[in-house]
């Protein structure tokens, strides 16, 4: 152990092949394979009951796989003890030890190494520095809010400088204010530690504004792994599409060769899969536009159904046609909302090309 | 602001009849064993109440007694080692099937609950007839390891309760950090259900000290307990022996649950 940490050091990589945990007949984890760069900040994202607690406490150690490898760097840790494999472990629920004070809570780890007094009382001044709660050490867990029990959570998880850092869904119990703050926190804390970290959230929000990369997961498989921007912009799948921002997926018309919906001819910038069937449509990648139709943009006629002031932005709810509804966002300022037609009123919504994204129902 | 009704004066007189009752009831309950204690203190030969006059003739020829203050040692090391072998083994079965996957948690709990059901002399004679094949009556192992049968339940409920309110990912938490499981349980775990381990082994050790219906079948002669020793005394002759022993026992447990309570307020005032 150094304390000289304020540059880094590269957290170990971590490989998972074809790791399978069943519950029953149920599989939480279905062969799962992922590769994790040393240092890098991961996360796992998918609804409840997808299988990323069942993930995370697989790595830490905490439920045993019925098969598959797991590896930290080149050591094999598929059957090792979780307190032999240097592991921070954030939960959401903080599980600070309430008959310790916040310097005893964070000095656990330390202790369990026994690392001799002075080195103790240095490194735990450092951890609580980092997560900004000097002289916070003697107070008692009760005397915390929310957030500061947050952060003494964190402090404990890496004083020891472990390396693998888990958190699961950690800044869920938090106010909105506190979360987002928080999550650049810990960002930060990311990147002055350097250390692999695997973040659980199923706020995509989060996920998208935290990570190197996500994993989505959906019923114990990875449904895509990518870079927040690759995911949003180009969903391997229906499933991602809808659930990585918001989005209304109207269905191509069935067995054409070139993708058409309802009979007219859909523009993209690049040539869509052969097994693509639904176009996505974003509200903010989705605009109003008049009557003459630009050559560069699929238009869709509705009718304009209901229009909500959102403070940052207008959301319009337009009805098409055949019944779906589309969802646009629009610019609050005077010049946009004096723009906006009435309720009820024919209007045409306008996708650009370069913005047409075509995704089949399940990955290649 | 305030309404008439948590007046006090008012709503005192008003609850006077159930203060009246709460008192019956304590006396109901308390009267035959406080009316042991002034009993003791008479120099008659019989019991007798209220005493004539004051001595304490009978506590100095029960000290005096090798029988009795040896039934009261048997009595005391049973108690304690109850506590020892009950406690452990209790907290263990409580832990073991709080997080316990398995369906037969279920069963194996109701199974440890039995002897708490079952009527003791039932137990007793089971217990018995084990002991005989075993060569275990009149031994001290034997009642240990009977009381601990009976002190079990007792520790099991009383911890699973604890266990209830704990949080488990606490352990996991210890564990992650590097702690082993025996580790992560004695520093982070036991800690925090300190009141409920309290409590239970002052349950197990009052089961033990004053359990009767076993002892009479599994300790006898040189290995009788005080309970023992007293029950089968009473019978030829009731002494304010038997009066003045009530009383030390009264007071022992009396400071027992004093000291309990005393403990559990303790943790609470640190936690808070
Ligand atoms: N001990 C268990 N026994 C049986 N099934 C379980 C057990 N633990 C988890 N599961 C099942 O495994 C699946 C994955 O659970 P997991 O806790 O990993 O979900 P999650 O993605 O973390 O969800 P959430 O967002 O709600 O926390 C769920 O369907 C769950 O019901
Ligand atoms: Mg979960």
């Amino acid at each position: 152990m150094t304390s000289d940490k304020q540059t880094g050091k590269a957290g170990v990589p971590i490989t998972i092949r074809q790791l399978v945990k069943t519950y029953g007949n149920y599989r939480a984890l279905d062969a799962l394979d992922l590769d994790i760069a040393g240092g890098e900040f991961l996360t796992l994202l998918g609804p409840s009951g997808s299988g990323k607690s069942t993930l995370l406490m697989a790595i830490a150690g905490f439920i045993r796989p019925d098969s598959g490898l797991l590896q930290f760097g080149a050591t094999d840790v598929t059957r090792l003890e979780p307190h032999r494999r240097n592991i921070g472990v954030v939960f959401q629920n903080y599980a600070l030890f309430p008959h310790m004070t916040v310097a005893q809570n964070v000095a656990y780890p330390l202790k369990l190494r026994n690392a001799d007094k002075s080195r103790i009382d240095e490194r735990v001044q450092w951890a609580l520095a980092l997560v900004k709660l000097e002289g916070f050490g003697d107070r008692s867990i009760h005397q915390l809010s929310g957030g500061q029990r947050q952060r003494v959570a964190l402090a404990r998880a890496v004083v020891f400088e472990p390396s693998v850092l888990l958190m699961d869904e950690p800044l869920s119990a938090l106010d909105k204010k506190l979360r987002e703050h928080m999550q650049i926190e810990i960002r930060r804390l990311h990147e002055k530690l350097g250390v692999t970290t695997i973040y659980v959230t199923h706020d995509q929000r989060e996920a998208l504004t935290m990570s190197d990369r996500i994993a989505v997961i959906n019923h114990g498989r990875f449904a895509q792994i990518g870079a927040p921007k690759a995911l949003y912009e180009k969903p391997a799948s229906r499933f991602v599409a809808e659930f990585i921002g918001d989005a209304t997926l109207l269905p191509l018309d069935a067995g054409q060769k070139q993708p058409t919906f309802r009979g007219r001819a859909v523009k993209t910038k690049e040539t869509p899969q052969d097994n693509a069937s639904y176009i996505v449509l974003r509200p903010e990648k989705i605009r109003l536009v008049g009557k003459e139709e630009d050559a560069g943009w699929n238009c869709f006629a509705g009718t304009l159904d209901d229009i909500v002031y959102q403070g940052e932005s207008v959301l319009l709810s337009v009805r098409l046609e055949g019944g779906e509804t589309l969802f646009l966002r629009q610019p609050t300022d005077q010049q946009s909302l004096a723009a906006l037609p009435q309720r009820n009123q024919p209007v045409e919504v306008g996708l650009h090309a370069n913005d047409t994204l075509i995704v089949p129902e399940e990955a290649a | 602001m305030m309404d008439m009704d948590s007046d006090p004066t008012v709503s005192h007189l008003r609850r006077l009849w159930l203060y009246l009752y709460c008192l019956a009831v304590a006396i109901f309950l308390l009267a035959p064993i406080l009316v042991v204690i002034p009993m003791s203190f008479s120099p008659s030969e019989f019991l007798e109440f209220p005493p004539s006059s004051l001595s304490l003739r009978w506590y100095q020829s029960l000290f005096n007694s090798p029988e009795w203050t040896g039934a009261a040692i048997i009595s005391l090391k049973a108690a304690v080692l109850t506590v020892l072998v009950a406690t452990p083994l209790g907290i263990a079965a409580a832990y073991g099937l709080q997080y316990s996957e398995m369906g037969i948690a279920k069963l194996v709990r109701s199974a440890l609950i039995i002897p708490l059901i079952v009527p003791v002399i039932i137990v007793a004679i089971g217990v018995f007839y084990l002991f005989a094949r075993l060569n275990l009556v009149n031994t001290l192992t034997g009642l240990v390891l009977a009381h601990s049968v009976l002190a079990l339940p007792f520790v099991i409920v009383v911890v699973s309760a604890g266990l209830q309110r704990f949080d488990i990912n606490q352990e996991l938490v210890a564990r992650s950090l590097g702690a082993s499981r025996v580790k992560a349980f004695m520093t982070v775990t036991l800690p925090q259900i300190r009141p409920s381990v309290m409590s239970a082994a002052l349950f197990a050790f009052i089961t033990s000290f004053d359990e009767v219906v076993v002892a009479l079948f599994v300790s006898r002669g040189p290995s009788s307990t005080l309970t023992r020793k007293m029950f089968t005394s009473l019978r030829d002759q009731v002494s304010p022996a038997i009066a003045a022993i009530s009383t030390i026992l009264i007071l022992t447990t009396f400071l027992l649950a004093l000291a309990a309570l005393a403990s559990a307020r303790g943790d609470k005032q640190q936690k808070s």
